[in-house]
């Protein structure tokens, strides 16, 4: 096991910059989930970790030595890709075997990992098949195989999940955990799907375009967003978020939502620029409660809860107005008006960078 | 039938029956004439008889090895195309590798480079060749009629087109699994390009098969001729006998035909790989 730093690392290619000057650490044992859209620089950074990038600055530590000059054989960490990248002309228990023979393993200890990571993951009854021959779960089953064999010092994830479908996704997921509570070893999980992240990761580290947005626990990326980006990429639908529009009549202050005025329990921050505030802390309000009327555009009953999406924009920064209601309220129909209630105190406060400026986001 | 109009159909046979003729025609030819006796080969050429064997009879084929060396001539021709696909696959799967993967500077000069020379007739070079190699006392064995084809720019760019579109994540796998480059290539992409080594082995071996002018320039001695040279010998051999060599040229295309036929399915599947026409 080890630990990993990122420090200052850029990577250009060419004229265009793919990771802008990242800094990042994680601790010997930890998992951390590397979280962003399509093109956001997290497959480039885990390409540097193992070796297959160069940097174009900075320094990247293992266990407080830098390996920016080393190969990827001297690293001592496991990679487990997205399509796999199972040796086609091997058998699987000759794919288990070829990084422990690269390590001139002698073959004794060789059979004993190999058995020990085929009962782990239940590959027993597949050693003798070619990877051609195994279902898509099987093959993800034989790549995190592959790495855990080694007993690297640290794991590198790149979308393990995303070729296969809904449900063995989510049924490898709980694999991973499991193996994750036995195995402690250091690893970097990429993907861009927060379920994956909020489920896996004992931190995520979010990232947009080659900057790294906000490093915290899962729940705490989910509460208190460090900026609108984070804020709509985390959650789904995602944080409502609106042009601040205030009001102020001696100390009562009053905000604008979907052009309607909602008294607020004191005044807003001084800089805020922005408000946010999560679809379920839209609610059907209490009596006596705040509340505005807003109509409805379409919804999605979907058992568990339902999802509203409404046809105000008014001021909305970006997309629509959605709520979740939970299931047992009354359905509301495309066209109906509904009242809201806003949690005023979920509220999020973003200032005119969008970054975070106050807002617990309990809901 | 699936309902599509026959006429169209019987125009589409006709087509390719006359083209499949045009092909196999004078391979027919050799093969009856080879059975015939030998005076009957050139009189009932522009006839039917010339494609019908009507007696068949083996009487040129002992010839052939009667008036000359055949054994040697077929030996000579197997130990340099042994010599030129056996290297060749070596060096120009090498180089094609270094081309498609490896990070260099030249790299991408070298290509353009070998692009260029594929364009270049071996003709244009052989006697500045001959020349040189002469200057060195090199001439007249197996090695130097081998050599000069080692290194093939049409197998190193078709290596290269089958290597570029080989999955990079095989090769970064076995790097972080810890294998270094020359490991890589050898335990992972060769066993993965075996319709790329089919279909260079057998282009190299069919297009060397045949060659003529080179082994001319460069031998003297029978021992070390192949068999293009021997069938040579025939025109200055008095009596001119057809049979003889047209039995001489089936002998000669079996080995061929034998090749061929053991790596055809290797050889269609890398030709779709590597994309090679004709």
């Amino acid at each position: 096991m080890a630990s990993v730093a990122f420090d200052r690392v850029v990577k250009r290619f060419g004229a265009h910059t793919v990771i802008e000057d990242l800094t990042l650490e994680i601790e010997d044992g930890e998992w951390l989930v590397l979280l962003g859209p399509s093109g956001c620089g997290k497959s480039t950074l885990l390409r540097m970790l193992a070796g297959l990038e160069d940097l174009s600055a900075g320094e990247i530590r293992l266990d407080g030595r830098v390996v920016n000059r080393l190969g990827p054989p001297q690293r001592n960490v496991a990679m487990v890709f997205q399509n796999y990248a199972l040796y086609p002309h091997m058998t699987v228990r000759e794919n288990l075997a070829f990084p422990l023979r690269m390590r001139r393993l002698r073959r004794v200890d060789r059979d004993e990992r190999i058995q020990a990571a085929a009962d782990m993951l239940g590959l027993g009854g597949l050693l003798e098949r070619k990877p051609a021959e195994l279902s898509g779960g099987q093959r993800q089953r034989v790549a995190m195989g592959r790495a855990i064999v080694r007993e690297p010092s640290v794991f590198l994830m790149d979308e393990p999940l995303s070729n296969l479908d809904a449900r063995l996704r989510a049924q490898i997921r709980m694999q991973i955990a499991e193996l994750q509570q036995q195995l402690r070893t250091t690893t970097l999980y990429v993907t861009h799907d927060q379920v994956e992240a909020m489920t896996l990761g004992q931190r995520v580290a979010v990232m947009d375009q080659g900057r790294l947005q906000q490093v915290a626990a899962p729940l705490e990326l989910y509460q208190r967003p460090a900026n609108l980006f984070v804020a709509g990429f985390l959650g789904n639908p995602p944080m409502n978020r609106w042009v601040v529009q205030l009001r102020a009549d001696d100390d009562r202050f009053e905000l604008g939502l979907a052009g309607q005025w909602i008294p607020l329990p004191g005044p807003p921050p001084a800089e805020a620029q922005y408000v946010g505030l999560r679809p379920e802390a839209l609610v059907p309000p209490a009596p006596g409660a705040p509340r505005i009327r807003v109509r409805v555009d379409a919804v999605e009953a979907l058992g568990y809860e339902t999802l509203i999406h409404f046809a105000d924009r008014q001021g909305l920064d970006d997309g629509a107005m959605t709520a979740r209601w939970p299931t047992g309220v009354e359905l509301a129909r495309t066209g109906d008006l509904v009242e809201l209630a806003p949690d005023l105190a979920a509220l999020h406060w973003f200032d005119r960078d969008g970054r975070r400026i106050a807002g617990d986001g309990r809901s | 039938m699936n309902g599509r109009p026959i006429l169209p159909m019987i125009a589409t046979y006709l087509v390719l029956l006359a083209v499949t003729l045009v092909f196999f025609g004078p391979v027919l030819f050799m093969l009856v004439g080879s059975l015939k006796p030998d005076e009957l080969v050139l009189a009932e050429a522009a006839s039917w008889r010339g494609w019908v064997p009507e007696s068949v009879s083996l009487e040129n084929y002992r010839s052939v090895f009667e008036r000359v060396p055949f054994g040697s001539y077929l030996a000579s021709s197997l130990v340099i195309n042994g010599t030129i696909v056996g290297l060749g696959l070596v060096v120009n799967a090498f180089a094609g590798y270094a081309l498609a993967r490896l990070q260099w500077w030249g790299r991408e000069a070298m290509l353009a480079v070998v692009l260029a020379i594929l364009v270049i007739p071996f003709e244009a070079i052989a006697i500045p060749l001959f020349y040189q190699l002469s200057a060195l006392g090199w001439r007249d064995d197996h090695l130097v009629q081998a050599i000069p084809f080692v290194a093939n720019p049409l197998a190193i760019y078709l290596f290269y087109s089958f290597f570029l579109g080989l999955p990079k994540a095989l090769e970064e796998a076995a790097r972080i699994d810890g294998a270094g480059v020359f490991r890589t290539f050898v335990a992972i992409v060769i066993p993965n390009s075996r319709a790329a080594f089919a279909s260079v082995a057998i282009v190299t071996f069919l297009f060397h098969w045949g060659i003529y002018l080179w082994p001319l320039l460069m031998t003297t001695s029978e021992s070390v001729r192949p068999l293009p040279l021997g069938i040579a010998t025939f025109y200055t051999l008095p009596p001119l006998a057809w049979g003889d060599i047209l039995a001489f040229g089936v002998l000669m295309v079996l080995p061929v035909l034998v090749v061929f036929v053991v790596f055809q399915r290797w050889f269609v599947a890398g030709v779709a790989a590597t994309g090679i026409k004709g």
